[in-house]
């Protein structure tokens, strides 16, 4: 990862006017953030937080009241700006009269390639998306899951330094999360920055190297992974078989929960407690420990904690 | 200026492959198709009149027929792809809002013309089929529908920018009544002047905004034979291309400052 800012966000807010008697919403009301070149970076909030609004801002469709959003040091609005990036919006909507295969040449057009470059690209990248046999097959016949690939090869038809991917997991099943998991680590193979959107929050963990946290249309947290989530383990997850009542008296405050499920056991354990005592404790009573897994904190816990705050999760949408 | 090029190209393509595989236009093609048929016949009914009549009402069905046309596609071509939130793949690329708006102008216009052949087609040959006289009157007459068609396209584009698809009809059709009725107009006009009325400056104000389409309409020269010069229709191409421009112009200073949310 270099030092270049590839995305630069500053202080930007959106206010819309609905309804009849334009009632104010203030979608965004300060959001910051940066991108260095090569990072994936993860931006997560609740339905209403400011997220596709933000997304918009940097992407040109939508005009901040205030603050400026800079893509390769240049204003998003410019087109020298957005030929260097690649979108897929949430729950794309491409055109249904197109074939797939049309589809790509349309946005091959648009990018400025000649027809034999867009053709050459979307077979590669139709393939790669796991979109090559439907080459010839009309959008309308897709499933979610075709359009949204169909959607993530249409973001990176132009070979953009900078890919912004609003819920590209949206209406997938596990494998197909999985594929756009592994596809988007593969573009930061490739020296792609990518920002990241998404509501599924074990994956952002998993692929992301920074987080935005928005909620409310303002940020609440931004840095690294490792540094928003505590280190500490916060409990322990042991399944044992043979655990007695007299077992949870013996280790007393040690346990925070137990279920019986059967003939195993789940007993939740605190994480400060000394591991090796408590099983000896264990062993000595005539429980088999078969599974003793550390719990930590994790990004989800994270932003339950930063945006329980309030029960307002209403869409601040125009 | 190869990429806008290309641009306009593949919105062009986009835009006759949406209207192929489109029923509705198939479904107004046909009804208007079988509308000169019917006015073909009517024709046949009228005493010594047949040619004169055939060429009047098969002119102004298929004319209106058009201009309905026109007005569908002028105020959907836009309000479908943000309401079908396409737009959002589409502005988010290396393309300007100006590329845009003139990418899909260009490709109903480009429809349009294709609907315009087929009826003037259909037209001609049926003429020839009942023996009337096709030639240079007719085409002219026919070019002039042309233009007003784009005219009326350019208009339904200009409040499309900014309202949504019902009243964005309901406005470009109200200017078309209004811009074919600028004679009618013109005379009440000088009538409230002479009679002192202040509405005569109201009427002067209003015609000098809205589009003149009646000078695009050269329904009466058929009628009646009178030859239409090339420089009118010269002129008649300046004036729609320039007032083309300026609608869409308008069009765009209001669609540039717009938020796709």
């Amino acid at each position: 990862m270099s030092d270049e800012i590839v995305l630069d966000v500053q202080d930007v807010a959106k206010t819309y006017r609905v309804g009849f008697f334009r009632k104010r919403v203030d979608a965004v009301k300060a959001v910051s953030f940066q991108i260095r070149r090569g990072e994936i970076f993860g931006l997560v909030g609740p339905n209403g937080a400011g997220k596709s609004t933000t997304i918009k801002m940097i992407t040109g469709l939508v005009r901040p009241d205030r603050g400026q959003v800079r893509i390769f040091g240049m204003p998003s609005t410019r087109v020298a700006a957005r030929a260097r990036m690649g979108f897929l919006p949430e729950n794309p909507n491409l055109y249904p009269h197109l074939k797939a295969g049309e589809l790509m040449r349309f946005y091959g057009g648009l990018l400025g390639l000649s027809r034999k470059e867009s053709d050459a690209r979307a077979e590669r990248l139709l393939e790669q998306v796991g979109l090559g046999h439907a080459l010839d097959r009309p959008i309308s016949k897709f499933s979610k899951g075709m359009k949204q690939r169909a959607g993530i090869a249409q973001a990176l038809l132009g070979d953009p330094e900078f890919v912004v991917l609003d819920e590209p997991q949206s209406g997938l099943d596990p494998i197909g999360r999985r594929e756009i998991r592994d596809l988007v680590v593969d573009l930061r193979r490739q020296g792609k920055t990518i920002l990241f959107c998404s509501h599924i929050l074990p994956d952002v963990e998993d692929i992301c190297d920074r987080v935005t946290l928005v909620h409310q249309g303002q940020v609440r947290e931004t840095g690294y992974i490792h540094e928003l989530l505590n280190p500490d383990v916060l409990r322990y997850e042991l399944f044992a078989r043979r655990w007695t009542p007299e077992l949870t008296d013996t280790l007393g405050d040690r346990v925070l929960q137990r279920f019986d499920i059967g003939e195993v056991s789940r007993v939740d354990l605190r994480g400060d407690i000394d591991l090796e005592e408590t099983l000896a404790l264990i062993a000595s009573a005539g429980a088999r420990v078969e599974s003793l897994q550390p719990q930590k904190q994790r990004l989800e816990d994270v932003f339950i904690r930063d945006t329980s705050d309030t029960t307002e999760t209403s869409e601040a949408r125009p | 200026m190869i990429r806008t090029l290309r641009q306009i190209d593949a919105f062009a393509r986009n835009a006759l492959l949406e209207g192929l595989r489109n029923k509705v236009l198939y479904a107004v093609l046909v009804a208007a198709l079988a509308a000169l048929g019917a006015a073909s016949a009517f024709g046949a009914l009228s005493l010594h009149q047949e040619e004169r009549l055939f060429n009047n009402l098969v002119f102004a069905i298929g004319h209106l027929f058009l201009v309905a046309l026109a007005i569908y596609q002028g105020v959907n071509a836009l309000h479908r792809e943000i309401d079908s939130k396409t737009i959002f793949t589409v502005l988010s690329k290396p393309v300007t809002r100006a590329s845009f708006l003139i990418g899909k102008f260009m490709a109903s216009v480009g429809i349009l013309t294709v609907c315009w052949a087929l009826m003037f087609g259909a037209k001609a040959l049926t003429a020839l089929a009942l023996g009337y006289e096709v030639g240079a009157l007719h085409l002219a007459t026919y070019a002039g529908s042309l233009m007003q068609l784009v005219l009326v396209l350019a208009l339904a584009f200009f409040f499309s920018a900014f309202s949504g698809p019902l009243l964005s009809a309901l406005f470009t059709f109200g200017l078309f009544v209004v811009g074919s009725l600028t004679p009618q107009l013109a005379d009440a006009s000088r009538q409230f002047a002479n009679e002192g009325n202040p509405l005569h400056l109201i009427l002067d104000a209003t015609l000098y905004v809205i589009p003149d389409l009646e000078k695009l309409n050269l329904s009466y020269e058929l009628a009646t034979g009178i030859e239409v010069g090339w420089g009118y229709l010269v002129h008649a191409l300046l004036y729609t291309g320039v007032t083309s421009g300026l609608l869409l112009g308008f069009g765009y200073l209001i669609f540039a400052r717009r938020d796709f949310a």
